[in-house]
């Protein structure tokens, strides 16, 4: 590995990077605002505290407890390890309530998703998927100044480990506009995508509206660029939420939307010229993906598709991801840690996953290097930091395991030389013309020599 | 945990979504939760009135473009400011305001986009859902 032209980080959530990184540890029980302040000095105490990592509800509501007598009144809001989930306390929830009134979904599915439970005499609430995201997002931007600084933290955790290039899944408009405030004051460095959110209980027209009105100020914004809009299509691995084939793998989440809402979505996304990029982790979710796709080419409408996290396909659909305007995105660092969830699972090892008739593979880069496919690599921040190691580490371990496990020769994938090009391939931002002088050098550890960044 | 089990969320969906109201109750909810619920359950689909949507959206745009041209003079009078001045930190301040003023042009802008469209759409649908003539 010597150096990378354009290095880039195709799905990180951008801002949540440097968020969790200085906010509350719940994963190792570190209650102390300790690196905020060392951060911020005492201008941290009108900001909202973020944390990250519980897994265990009962547990972490105990902790809470003790931890708001000592910050009485402070907006505070903990995210589930897989970011899909939202603890929030009640001055959070009262900074919230005016924006839910004016979701356009109705009380039963909100009951749905926002759990209340009283405890020792205070309200805690949760939020649940989408909702959750969309929450944290705007308790973010809910105290001036925040959000400025955090992207700014950010930019330097991208920059530290040698990317140039970032394409942010979790954006709106008020993030655009900070990126076009923070370019103009000449601190922003980094070229980022942004993709906007967009969840079923938001008025979509209002999304398309932004989107386009930020696309206007593209052209004098030479560091920024609009993507398209995210949606998600199913939960994650670790906490069983991802539409798996029932019986096939160790578990069976669910869709979160029907064929026809999101072919409906899709299209009138399509309609305005804008990409979609589809959540997509378990093989069912990916599967819907792609039928959706098929089923709009049929009726001559076409768009751009982006297809993030695939990591589980089924075998029969490999084929299908041959198509004109389907890319590919993958984080192979999930795999370190899917292998640990996995084994912890029911299953006590691999091989007890049972796969009738083999019809579903794991991890497919193989599978698109054979067909020709091309997929871009990303690390899903801040579920993993950006480290190029990570991702070779994570290629490596599926190619052996999928040899191992399941017997399948790999010849082309194995062959070291091989995987080199595909990691730098699928961390080279595509567009030659964005960004041309840009180019990280790494070492033979893959790690990035400082002096090494040509980038202004 | 055993005084967790009462409040876990599949215990609350089950034996309290017909009476939410009345459990909340029991918790001494503070009463901007309630005004919050009931206004979610009361809450009914309006029925449109195209007519009046038009009349309001216009007005409404007519306010934006009269702000729009007024916040623009602000920023024209900030720059000339910023211009004359070598002060760096009223030019800091200057710059900081100005900063403001284009964020609140971009956010007018996109209002002005949004009640284009939404005027474009009730124009397109008038004939279908209103007998009410056109202007």
């Amino acid at each position: 590995m010597a150096s990378i032209s354009r290095c880039y980080d195709s799905h990180a959530h951008f801002v949540a990077a440097s968020v969790f990184k200085y906010g509350i540890d719940c994963s190792q029980n570190q209650w102390e605002l300790g690196r905020l302040n060392q951060l911020r000095g005492s201008n941290s105490d009108d900001f909202v505290i973020f944390g990250w990592g519980w897994t265990d509800l009962t547990f972490i509501l105990q902790r809470l407890s003790q931890f708001e007598e000592e910050q009485a009144a402070r907006r505070l809001a903990l995210s589930r390890k897989d970011g899909h989930a939202l603890l929030i306390n009640e001055p959070a929830y009262l900074a919230l309530q005016p924006k839910l009134l004016r979701l356009k979904q109705n009380s039963d599915w909100l009951l749905q998703h926002l759990q209340h439970y009283p405890f020792q005499n205070k309200h805690y609430f949760v939020l649940q998927e989408g909702l959750g995201i969309w929450a944290w997002t705007q308790l973010l931007q809910s105290q001036e100044g925040q959000l400025d600084f955090f992207l700014l933290e950010s930019q330097k955790l991208w920059r530290e480990a040698g990317f140039t290039h970032v394409r942010d899944m979790s954006g709106n408009w008020k993030q655009w506009q900070a990126l076009m405030s923070l370019e103009q004051r000449g601190v922003w460095h980094t070229y980022l995508v942004q993709n906007f959110e967009y969840h079923p209980f938001l008025i979509l027209e209002e999304v398309i509206d932004e989107i386009l009105q930020a696309q206007k100020f593209q052209s004098s914004h030479p560091h920024l660029r609009v993507g398209g809009i995210k949606l998600y299509l199913d939960g994650t691995i670790g906490f069983k939420t991802a539409a798996m084939t029932c019986g096939a793998g160790p578990f069976c989440g669910s869709l979160l939307w029907s064929d026809q809402a999101l072919e409906d979505t899709i299209a009138q996304i399509w309609a305005r010229n804008i990409p979609v990029c589809l959540h997509t982790i378990g093989d069912r979710a990916v599967a819907q993906a792609l039928t959706i796709y098929e089923r709009l080419a049929q009726k001559g409408c076409e768009g751009i598709m982006h297809l993030e996290h695939v990591e589980w396909v089924q075998k029969r659909d490999l084929p299908r991801f041959q198509k004109k305007n389907l890319v590919i995105h993958a984080q192979p660092c999930h795999w370190l840690a899917d292998l640990g969830l996995l084994k912890s699972s029911q299953h006590p090892s691999l091989e007890d996953i049972s796969l009738p008739d083999e019809s579903l593979v794991f991890c497919p880069y193989y599978e698109w290097l054979k067909l020709k496919i091309p997929v871009f690599w990303g690390f899903d921040a801040p579920i993993y930091y950006p480290q190029l190691g990570l991702n070779w580490r994570g290629l490596l371990d599926t190619a052996s395991m999928v040899h191992r496990v399941w017997g399948v020769s790999l010849p082309e994938a194995t062959a070291l030389s091989s995987w080199t090009h595909v990691l730098r391939v699928g961390h080279e931002y595509p567009d030659p013309s964005w960004g041309a002088c840009c180019v990280s050098d790494f070492d033979e550890n893959n790690a990035w020599r400082p002096e090494g960044i040509a980038c202004g | 945990m055993k005084h967790m089990e009462h409040v876990s969320p599949k215990g609350l969906l089950h034996s309290f979504k017909n009476d939410f109201y009345l459990f909340l109750k029991s918790f001494r909810f503070p009463l901007q939760h309630l005004t919050f619920w009931e206004s979610k359950k009361r809450s009914e689909p309006p029925v449109p009135d195209l007519q009046a949507e038009l009349a309001s959206l216009l007005e409404k745009k007519q306010k934006l473009n009269q702000q729009i041209e007024k916040v623009q003079k602000q920023l024209e009078l900030l720059q000339l400011a910023l211009k004359e001045n070598e002060n760096p930190a009223i030019q800091y301040k200057l710059l900081e305001e100005g900063r403001r003023y284009t964020l609140e042009i971009q956010n007018i802008e996109l209002q002005i986009n949004r009640l284009r469209r939404l005027m474009k759409e009730s124009k397109e649908t008038k004939p279908h859902q209103s007998s009410a003539p056109v202007p």
